[in-house]
């Protein structure tokens, strides 16, 4: 099996930045704790993968102060959700590509 | 030259697929640790082909289907007490003012009361799903309607019969029949979620 997989993309993949990618996939918009209490992981862990994602645009971050609360929406950009369905695709297309045998090669388990 | 590829998941069982390598680089005094992949590298970078790669990515594809259901998940948590009593409280008092001198403040009082209720819980809200269910305006237009249908049924039904303060009753029937639709549309909405989320 050979072959490169369109779409995939290094700075989505390691996992708590995929994880950070399909919550903010599955929403219009969450606040920076919802998404730090579903990962688990601190502020300032969050913070610095939030940057990468920011640094390839594939998130917008949105600081607003109501009284005296201050709250972070994130959302993804047009250009992430497009990238992490490209990543979801790719990483679809290499399962599939898993279950083919190769050419010339018995199916496993013959 | 040799590549340094990291793994999805960076659990044990994971490592384990690769040879650990230690390296004695020209470094001062410490030993460089690199995982290095045993199978086919596809492109630059780092991604491996193989049955650990396939796990590797299904693990992904069942992370992602995880993220999503705790997304709905929060999305679909029942509505908080304080929003149920204190929007009820408001569409009594709106229906019940006309029944008091003072009609103008109490609708006021009750209107400020709804509408203090439905921000906070928007702004208490953490997050907002995509998912959408099919007919929401409608079931929303619909529960508005009942709303209404109840209100004037017993507003009329009160007067016939003479009760005093037939205003009054009315605003309590509309804000019981509220908190009932509201707990059955959270129900039904609930169940959607799941159903849709298979």
């Amino acid at each position: 099996m050979s072959g490169v997989y369109p779409g995939f993309d290094e700075v989505i993949h390691p996992q708590p930045r995929l994880s950070i990618m399909a919550l903010l996939a599955a929403a219009d918009w969450a606040e920076f704790g919802f998404i730090r209490d579903s990962v688990g992981l601190s502020d300032s862990a969050l913070s610095k993968h939030l940057s990468t994602l920011e640094q390839a645009a594939y998130v917008t971050i949105r600081k607003t102060n109501t009284g005296r609360r201050r709250t972070t929406d994130l959302r993804l950009t047009r250009q992430g959700r497009a990238a992490f369905d490209a990543h979801v695709s790719a990483l679809q297309a290499l399962i599939a590509a898993a279950r083919t045998p190769p050419e010339g090669e018995p199916p496993p388990g013959s | 030259m040799v590549t340094k590829a990291w793994k999805w998941s960076g659990n044990a069982a994971a490592e384990s697929t690769h040879r650990r390598i230690h390296l004695d680089y020209d470094l001062p005094t410490r030993k460089d640790v690199v995982y290095f992949p045993l199978r086919k590298v596809v492109a630059t970078r780092g991604t491996t082909v193989g049955s650990t790669d396939t796990e590797d990515a299904r693990r992904a594809l069942e992370d992602i289907a995880a993220r999503r259901r705790q997304v709905d998940a929060a999305n679909a948590a029942p509505l908080p007490w304080w929003y149920l009593v204190g929007t009820a409280a408001g569409l009594w008092a709106i229906g019940a003012s006309q029944d008091f001198s003072t009609s103008a403040s109490i609708m006021a009082a009750g209107l400020v009361l709804f509408i203090a209720t439905n921000t906070g819980l928007e702004r208490s809200r953490r997050v907002r799903s995509r998912a959408r269910i099919p007919g929401v305006w409608l079931v929303a237009a619909g529960a508005i309607g009942v709303l209404l249908v109840v209100d004037i049924g017993v507003l009329i039904a009160a007067r016939l019969a003479h009760a005093p303060r037939p205003n009054t009753i009315a605003g309590a029937a509309m804000a019981l029949t509220f908190v009932a639709l509201a707990v059955c549309i959270q129900r039904i909405t609930r169940a959607r979620l799941r159903v849709g989320r298979g």
